[in-house]
């Protein structure tokens, strides 16, 4: 098999804070193929957003630091890379769609200016030039009129043509690799249907790979064709997606697709997963997840779980459970 | 049957858009809430979906006179909250309380938590002397807080914690009805249902009555028995839980829930996908507000439609619909 498009092996990002040492992502490892979409899914402070900006190197320093592993796109190692030769790949090649379309917009600058400046910027097109490219991205995204629209500043764009337009910046440059961080959270959900309908159709036309962070399992089931559960910084489960739904194997899973309502079913009671997530300073010892887990057992509190492979007929399923050893 | 414990007759709240500084003048109104009627009954939860900008948000602050309404009546156990005095809204304030969406913004910083408990205690005076510190820990022990946590302030807790604190504050003087705003939307997924769990249980043990605003439309059929669907301002569609999910007939409805991602990767979506984006409350599209985005509205009813305003109506069984289809 032809080496995939993004592998990711053994990263690791550390953040230095007045109360110790944040092991925001710790061993992450997956990789995602061209035309593919891998799903990262946690809750708030699992590190999936930090997973993100490390591919892109975006980690801010001095404070945050990729401290290990190995970002290799196409072949070539992100993390070896010059700042000036990471400069032209992203936003380039690799680019990224931010979770918040009402702050990532440049408020003084019409929408064409900022889609122009990644075109001009890498592809080195006249200003005119760069101005019909950046309507064609506007129409290619589903906004109306969009020659008027190009001109006119982000308060005139609502929530959805906002997310939109962030979608043409991205796509300006027709990337290999898109990089979505919860791009619908803070959409209404008549709008994320639209906006994930546009994303599948990137996907299914310019053969591009999606790495799509999120919260939301049913977004997972939809649109994602692997995923990986992240909890405490690690990626705990890394399966394919009809096995996550169907045969899901870390107890954290498990626990996530008991606690939330679900539309198609109706339930007497939810049953949630009890506690908090952890202070990543102070992580427990062993599992992190151990002290919420309804398997837990001694071995759990001391040794450091291992990533278990249960997958079968070479499909990957990896597990990180102590408990699930030998099976 | 219960009896009706609130009744809401076509409650309008008009924001005015003002203009110029030394004279101002009014060129205009946001039409938040227009014209929305309901009912809630004893000990039932009544869920309020909609998107941002509909007005659900809008409709609870004004039952609560959080807001005071442009025009129309609301009646609990009877009584016109709309028209009570000062004196009189004080004490309909012990039988109905609120719990805000924003766990984090809810809480004032500088007051510990058993302090913020208390609060609604000593206003309405249901306790005195040590006889409001036993009510704090015994509330803090209702929402699953330690009771020794009630000299911390609210930092030290986290968000599923800051919201059962303002579950408690809400419980603190025995009400009867209870606005949750959003309680979950701020919360993490794992720690949704343990706030839901919260609402349900406190619901069997106090009789209690929500209203229960939200936009997660798979939450609010968890908590709810009748589920109320707004747009623009307005309510389109009431029915039981079940039925409106099994059998939705607004249009808009039939969106909304055609929007919702699955959890399972093998069903394969028949989504409605609605065009454009929800029109202006300031200039709302004539007659019925949703027949700019309406995939249902065919040549017979057209003319309908664009100009006459569609009746709130009972289609059968208690299942509300405002539409010119049926």
């Amino acid at each position: 098999m032809a080496q995939p498009l993004l592998q990711v092996k053994n990263l690791a990002t550390h953040f230095n804070t007045e109360e110790g040492i944040v092991k925001s992502v710790q061993d992450v490892s997956f990789e995602v193929n061209a035309g593919e979409v891998l799903g990262v899914v946690g809750e708030s402070g699992c590190g999936k957003s930090v997973t993100a900006m490390s591919i892109l190197r975006l980690v801010q320093g001095p404070q945050g630091k990729i401290v290990n592993g190995e970002i290799s796109f196409n072949g070539i190692d992100l993390l070896k890379l010059s700042e000036e030769e990471m400069r032209k790949i992203r936003g380039n090649k690799i680019s990224l769609i931010s979770q918040d379309p009402m702050t990532s917009l440049n408020p003084v600058l019409t929408i064409g200016e900022q889609i122009m400046e990644a075109i001009i910027l890498h592809q080195k097109l006249n200003k005119k030039d760069a101005k019909a490219k950046a309507i064609e991205m506007l129409r290619l995204v589903g906004i109306p009129s969009p020659a008027e629209r190009v001109d006119q500043y982000p308060h005139e764009f609502s929530g959805g043509m906002r997310q939109r337009a962030i979608i043409a910046m991205a796509l300006s440059c027709e990337p290999q690799l898109l990089i979505a961080d919860e791009p619908t959270t803070a959409l209404d959900v008549t709008i994320q249907a639209q906006i994930l309908d546009l994303m599948r159709d990137i996907k299914t036309k310019r053969n591009a790979a999606i790495v799509l962070i999120t919260h939301d399992l049913g977004v997972v089931a939809e649109m994602c064709d692997k995923v990986a559960v992240m909890y405490a910084g690690k990626v705990v489960e890394y399966t394919d997606v009809y096995t996550l739904f169907r045969n899901p194997q870390h107890p954290y899973t498990i626990g996530l697709l008991n606690s939330i309502p679900k539309i198609e079913e109706e339930k007497e009671r939810l049953e949630p997963i009890e506690g908090q997530p952890p202070n990543l300073v102070n992580l427990p010892k062993g599992c992190s997840f151990g002290p919420r887990c309804r398997e837990f057992q001694s071995i759990c509190g001391t040794k450091e779980p291992p990533v278990v492979e249960m997958g079968k007929d070479g499909k990957p399923h990896q597990v990180r459970c102590v408990l699930r050893e030998g099976n | 049957m219960a009896e009706d414990l609130l009744v809401v007759k076509d409650l309008k709240k008009y924001f005015p858009i003002k203009k110029g500084i030394i004279i101002s003048k009014e060129v205009g109104a946001v039409k938040a809430v227009d014209g929305v009627s309901f009912t809630i009954k004893k000990g039932e939860t009544l869920g309020l979906v909609g998107e941002s900008g509909c007005g659900k948000s809008t409709t609870g602050r004004l039952i609560l006179r959080l807001l005071e309404a442009t025009s129309g009546q609301v009646f609990f156990e009877g009584k016109d909250v709309l028209k009570m005095n000062a004196t009189e809204l004080r004490d309909l304030r012990r039988e109905m309380q609120i719990v805000f969406q924003n766990p984090y913004a809810s809480l004032d910083p500088r007051m510990t938590v058993g302090d913020s408990i208390a609060e609604p205690i000593r206003i309405h005076k249901t306790h005195t002397g040590p006889g409001v510190s036993k009510r704090v820990r015994e509330l803090m022990d209702i929402v699953s807080l330690r009771p020794q946590y009630a000299d911390r302030y609210p930092h030290e807790f986290s968000g599923g914690q800051r919201q059962r604190i303002g579950i408690a504050r809400a419980l603190a003087i025995n009400p009867k009805f209870i606005i949750a705003d959003e309680p979950v939307s701020a919360l993490d997924v794992s720690v949704q249902a343990q706030v839901l769990n919260l609402l349900d249980d406190l619901q069997k043990e106090y009789n209690l009555t929500y209203l229960f605003i939200a936009h997660n439309l798979s939450t609010v059929k968890h908590i709810s028995d009748r589920v109320a669907v707004m747009y623009l301002g307005s309510m389109v569609e009431l029915a039981t839980g079940e039925e409106l999910y099994a059998n939705p007939l607004h249009p808009y409805t039939k969106a909304l829930l055609s929007a919702i991602p699955i959890t399972d990767p093998s069903v394969k979506l028949n989504r409605i996908l609605l065009e454009g984006d929800i029109p202006s409350p300031v200039n709302p599209p004539s007659g019925c507000k949703f027949h700019t985005r309406c995939f249902l509205m065919n040549d017979n009813i057209k003319s309908k439609c664009k100009s006459e305003n569609p009746e709130f109506k009972d289609v059968g069984k208690g299942h509300f619909v405002a539409c010119h289809l049926y």
